[in-house]
Parts: C-alpha cells; structure tokens; sequence
C-alpha cells in the first residue's frame, strides 16, 4: 500500500496543475454564472429564480435557435461519421495513405477567416457554384440567405472535418488485428459480413470518440457562419450561438448564462446517453 | 463518481468549442414585448432617488476616461482641468492608437485598425469591463448602441447633473442638441460637439436650368433636394451633369431622413416592408439605371462637369457658400422629414452608474462645455457652447489660402442659423448598420425590394426582440 501511495504521488502532482487551471478557468466561471442566470441585471443582481429560464423557453429566437442547432447536430453528426468512415475505409492500407489523409486534414488547418471569404465567394449570387449550374439552365440562388443555408453550413462543417474523423477512424482500423481478416476470409466471409462483424465492432471504442469529438467540433462551425453571415443570419441558420453571442454583445448576461444552463443539460442528457450505449455495446462486445 | 466527472468534462470541453472569435473587423409587424424588454420601461437601478440639492465635491482624487481613440480635445481638456485643480487626476485609457499612412505630397490617411483593436473587439472589452465593475468613470459613448446599456443601467442618468447646472441654459448652450439625446426622459450622455450635414446646389446648373430652390427654405429633405437637382439636371445641356459626386448611392440617406416612418425607436415597434420603403429603393436603383450617376467617366482634371447636389460639413459649406462667386447655391442643413434638422455627435460622453466619482466625473463633463475648454483649438466641430462657435469659425476661415470677401461674422451668424435648428441625431449604430448591409446586399445583385425588406424586418426584429 505505501509503494503504490509513493507510485501515485507524482502523477497526482503534475495533474493538480491542469485541474487548477480548468477549475479557473472553466469550472469555476461556469458556477458563478449562474448567480447572474438568477438575477435579473449583471449590475443589480435583484434575485429573480428561474424567471429567466421561463422567459427564454418562450423566447422564440431562443428557440427557433434551439431548433436548428438539433437539426444541425442531427444532420451534420452522422453525416461526418459516415463519410469520414467511408474515407478511412477507402485510403487505408492503399497506396499513399499519408498523402491521402494530409490532403483530407488541409481543411482543419485553414484560418477561419480564410475560410469563410473563400466560401462566400463561392456560394455568393455572382459565385462559382452559381456560374457552374448555370451552364445546366439553373437560375442563381443567393444560398447563404436562401432556405438551402443550412445545407451550406452542413457541407462547410463536413468540408472542415471529414479529415479529423477519418484519420481517428484510421488509427482505429489499424488496431484491429488482420488475423481477424485472414480468419474471416479463411472461413469464407464476404466483405459486407467482414466490415458487420469485424470492423464495425472493433471499431466501437474509435467510434464513440469520434462521435464525442463531432460533436465538440460541430459547435465550432460558428465561427465560420458568424463571419459569413454576421450577427442576424436568415432564420435557418440562426443557432443558439449566435443567441448567445448576441447577448454578450447587449450585456444581457442573465440570458445568455441561462441559455448555457438550458444548453449544458441537453448536452449532459446526451453525452450520459452516449456513455450508457457505449458502456451496453462494449459489454456485449467482451461477452462476444 | 469517474463516470460523472468524465461525463463534466467532455461537456465542459463541448462547451469550450462553443466559443467564437468575434472579431470580423465589421438584420413582419411586430411589437415588442411589454413585460421584460420593454424599451419604454426605466433602467433598472435609475429609480428617481430622492436627491439633495448638488453639491460641487471636493476637487481631489482620480477618474478614468475609456476612449476607443485618442481624442486631442479630451487630451487637452483634461490637462487644462488638471491645471485648474492641481488635486484631481485624470487617467486616459486609450483602446487603441490612430495610426495612420503616409502619401504622397506629405497627405496623411487612416490606417485600418490592427487585428484585436476593431471597434468590435472595443465593444467586447468595453462591455466586460463595464459588467465586472471594472469599467472606468467616463465613457465615449459616440460608438455604443446604447439602447442596450441603457436597459442594463450601465450609465447614469445626466438630468439631476444638468439640472444642478444652471449655467448650462439656452442663452448659452445649444439645448436643442443636448435634448436631441434624451431617451425614456433620461439623459445618458452628454454631446460635447455636433457636425450638421449641409446640402448646396451647383450655382452654375442652377443658371442654366431656370430651377431654384425656395429662396425662404431654411433646411431641406434629401429627397426634395434631390429632385430639385434632377430637374436641374433634366433641363439643362451642360456636359457631364449628374445628380450628385459619387456612383450613386441614395438610398440610405433616403430611408434615413424617414426612419421614423418604419422604425419608432421609443415603442420598438417597425415595419421596413412597406411601399414606402420599397419605392426608395426602386426609385434609387431607377435614378442609377437612367443614367444621373457617373460610372466612372469623368475625368475630374480635364473635364468640365456639375452636380445637381452636393453635402458638405457645416463650417466648409458655411465658408465656400458665402464666398462671392462661389459654386455653392443656397447652403443649408439637411432635415427629416420632420424639419428637424439633422446632427451627428462625434464626442458624446457618459458616465459609469458604477463609478465611485460621479461627481468629479460630472465636474470634468461640465468643464469640457465650458467656454475656456470649448474654445480650445482642438475643436474641429460645432462646440456645444455657444461662444465656441466664434473661435472655431475663425480657425476655419483662416486654414483657407484663398481671398474670402466675406467677415467672420457672416460666417458666424450663417452657422448659428443653421445650428439653432439641429434636432435630430442619427438612427443607432446597430438598426443603420444593418439598414446599410442590407443595401450593400441590394446593390450587388439580383435581390428584389421586397426581399431587401423582408431581411432588414427580420434582422431588425432580431435586434430588438432576442
């Protein structure tokens, strides 16, 4: 018992520094806050309950922007998942599986700002995209402001982050033993039954963390929009961000604490789910 | 326990990436809720108190003013304050320099502000200031959507100050201007200096067209002095005759000077997708494809050319206006459609509800109206003291190196007539800036009126409503 205190010792030590930090910084500002998610004025600070919850679950920019950021993750997520799934799959173990996944990762590291001009012109009414469908007889759409903008911020997300996925999703296909696929081929597996029962289950643990790191990363496509489209986007694309940036902006810090509270138990509902399933799935893996 | 704290932190992680970098260098019938956000409720935290007759403080201890740029007349103010009371100290805090770039002929122009130091990133640290308690006693206001400070308390309320202060009256002060700031009965800031946008006509176009304006008009609209100038225009066989310098874009001061027909400020409420509106932007587009704006042709060194109509600042109008023989026909400040006569403040100040030294802050506001700071050559502007407007008249004519033939009391009666009628400030940054961006929408493409409108209503409901 004294060897292994001793043995944790310094791990504990080098960890107390990080822990500190993220108290600081994140933990602790989130807990203030919500002093000011039960106020009414940051400057005042006249006790008010939950009246601000209420007041935001009526708000219907609140929740028009609620809306599109679930329709967003629902579209967006295991679109990214699938594609960059799909990717892995097709440059792994091939030929220049480095070059491949560099050009794949380009995207990520792109500046925002770079991002967003180039994407503007492109899907601008005098863009590229609108010249090349014109050549097909297709009248011009200007699509950041039209009803397709989600689509666009869809396909500005999957652009950015396909690369990320699909090289998590290659260090997790090099995990899986081949002898699994020598096997599997020995025993006359075809390839559907080989990716079913081999790849996609071993798989699992690569899986879900490239679910949580979507997820992560889908909040971050704000950037890009925000400068694309400013403060006031069209109403299909106005996600709870940019409520909430909004809010900073107008000092108004009872809302925007009180949107984050809202926003912090959806996403604690999902990750607990996530976690549960994962926790389900691996069982019956190990039973398997 | 793990699983829990596993569990916090993906999701303070998730929300780490929520996080946006703000800096970009630069929004149907509706009515505003009248529970929460009314604009017409007071501040919280201004309730009248009931206060003692103002006492002029002991003049001793320090304030802080937050500029986003150097201002030289709040420089030099604060040193003549300081010289006066030898006891009080005043802190400058300057958000970022005014660099500028050299061309050629020894000319200087502004330089773009450096990434971290726009005037959103200025806003960001001003508003955080201000909600940590951290905020300094004075504040520029001339940038701030104050609508938003105001429903936040972030600012005091000036009236007790200004009505401790008899001296500021209308013998000596232009009230009008001062009055033209109140919000909801309160006084948030205070203007130390006003520019009035004047519009002229082109003497020569004038002549030769037979058209006039009314010799007793004392202000006009944008549009009544446009279409004066298109009637110039049209009767005349002047070469290269336009409506105005520029490549034609009328449309904001057009929907400016009527804003109250589609916005009421006071009440929130508004509607943009009116024909009213959309007829502005018809008409202006109409005016650009008949041909009364310049694509780019003239050659301004070689070819002789006129403008229906031209604006210009107040004291430059002022000057070329009473120059005999002078190309400018019948000077006089742009209204709205009201008669109000319309001003921009580019020195407002506030004071901080938060600051522990209201009363030193309130006495350096009051010295900056006084006439020993007013007068102070570095007031380019119409000075909010009457007995500035002399002095700065007087530096203006002398910048000129031409021959006048007129007296600086000319100039200066000519300038008091048109600053007697100031009345009207512009709408808030945020409302114009949406109203200009979607017109600049408007302009590069194939977007229809009613879509133009049908945004700016969404944007402008947003704005006020979120």
């Amino acid at each position: 018992m004294k060897s292994v205190k001793k043995k944790n010792g310094l791990p504990v030590f080098m960890l107390i520094f990080s822990v500190l930090g993220f108290g600081l910084f994140y933990l602790f500002p989130f807990l203030f806050s919500l002093i000011y998610a039960l106020t009414d004025n940051p400057l005042h600070f006249n006790f008010v309950g939950i009246d601000n919850f209420i007041a935001l679950l009526q708000n219907k920019y609140f929740m028009n922007g609620l809306k599109n950021t679930v329709t967003f993750l629902a579209i967006a997520v295991p679109l990214n998942m699938c594609l960059s799934l799909m990717a892995a799959l097709m440059i792994n173990g091939r030929k220049y599986t480095r070059y491949f996944s560099l050009v794949f990762l380009i995207p990520l590291v792109i500046p925002s700002a770079t991002t967003a001009f180039f994407w503007s012109k492109f899907f601008d009414l005098n863009g590229s995209l609108n010249k090349i469908l014109h050549i097909f007889g297709v009248e011009k759409i200007e699509w950041i402001q039209s009803k397709y903008a989600m689509g666009v911020m869809i396909f500005i997300f999957l652009w950015k982050n396909i690369g990320y996925n699909m090289a998590l999703f290659i260090g997790g296909l090099n995990n899986i033993p081949e002898s699994y696929y020598e096997c599997a081929d020995i025993e006359g597996a075809r390839l559907l039954q080989k990716f079913q029962k081999i790849t996609l289950v071993y798989l699992t643990p690569s899986f879900f963390l490239t679910l949580i790191m979507t997820f992560v990363n889908s909040f971050k496509i704000f950037k890009e929009i925000y400068l694309l489209t400013g403060e006031y986007p069209t109403e299909n694309i106005y996600v709870l961000q940019h409520f909430m940036n909004n809010m900073f902006l107008a000092l108004n810090y009872p809302k925007l604490t009180s949107a984050v509270y809202i926003l912090t138990i959806v996403v604690v509902f999902f990750i607990a789910g996530v976690f549960k399933i994962e926790r389900k799935i691996s069982d019956n893996i190990s039973v398997y | 326990m793990k699983k829990l704290i596993l569990v916090l932190i993906t999701v303070a992680m998730i929300l780490s990436g929520c996080g946006a970098d703000n800096t970009t260098g630069i929004t149907p019938e509706s009515i505003v809720n009248p529970k929460a956000d009314s604009l017409e409720e007071a501040p919280p935290g201004t309730e009248e108190p009931i206060r003692e007759a103002y006492v002029q403080p002991e003049m001793k201890g320090e304030i802080s003013i937050s500029l986003l740029e150097e201002a030289s007349f709040i420089t030099a103010g604060a040193e003549l304050f300081m010289k006066k009371y030898p006891d009080i100290k005043i802190n400058i805090n300057v958000f970022r320099e005014l660099k500028t770039i050299e061309l050629e002929g020894g000319a200087e122009m502004s330089a773009a502000p450096e990434e971290g130091f726009t005037t959103d990133n200025y806003l960001t640290y001003l508003g955080t200031q201000i909600m940590s308690g951290k905020a300094d006693d004075i504040i520029l206001t001339s940038m701030l959507s104050m609508r938003d400070y105001i429903k936040m308390g972030a600012f005091e309320d000036l009236s007790y100050y200004l009505e401790s202060t008899p001296e500021i009256n209308e013998e000596n002060y232009y009230i009008n201007v001062i009055e033209a700031f109140r919000r909801n009965g309160g006084l948030y800031e205070m203007p130390l200096s006003f520019s009035m946008w004047v519009i002229y006509f082109d003497r020569q176009l004038v002549e030769a067209s037979g058209i006039a304006p009314d010799k007793e008009l004392k202000s006009i609209r944008y549009s009544e002095a446009m279409e004066l100038a298109k009637q110039m225009v049209d009767a005349t066989d002047l070469p290269n005759t336009y409506l105005e310098l520029g490549t034609g874009k009328p449309e904001s001061m057009l929907i400016m000077e009527d804003i109250d027909q589609f916005i009421n400020m006071e009440t929130g409420q508004f509607d943009f997708n009116v024909p009213a509106f959309t007829n502005i932007l018809k008409q202006a587009k109409s005016l650009r494809q008949n041909g009364y704006y310049d694509t780019g042709t003239i050659d301004f060194y070689n070819m002789e050319y006129h403008f229906g109509l031209g604006t210009d600042f107040d004291s430059q109008a002022a000057i070329f206006s009473l120059l005999p023989d002078s190309s400018y026909y019948m000077a006089m400040p742009q209204c709205d459609a009201n008669g109000d006569a319309l001003f921009y403040a580019y020195l407002t100040l506030g004071i901080n509800s938060g600051s522990e030294n209201k009363e030193i802050a309130w006495e350096f506001i009051k010295f900056l109206l006084s006439e020993e700071a007013q007068v102070n050559p570095s007031m380019y502007n119409i000075g909010i003291n009457k007995a500035a407007l002399e002095p700065m008249a007087q530096r203006q004519m002398g910048m000129k190196t031409i021959e006048l033939g007129f007296t600086l009391q000319d100039c200066v009666a000519l300038l008091e007539g048109w600053a007697e009628q100031a009345n009207s400030t512009f709408m808030e940054r945020d409302i114009s800036n949406i109203i200009y961006e979607e017109i600049d929408r408007y302009y590069s493409g194939s977007v229809t009126e009613e879509e133009i409108a049908k945004a700016i209503n969404n944007k402008v409901d947003k704005c006020l409503n979120e």
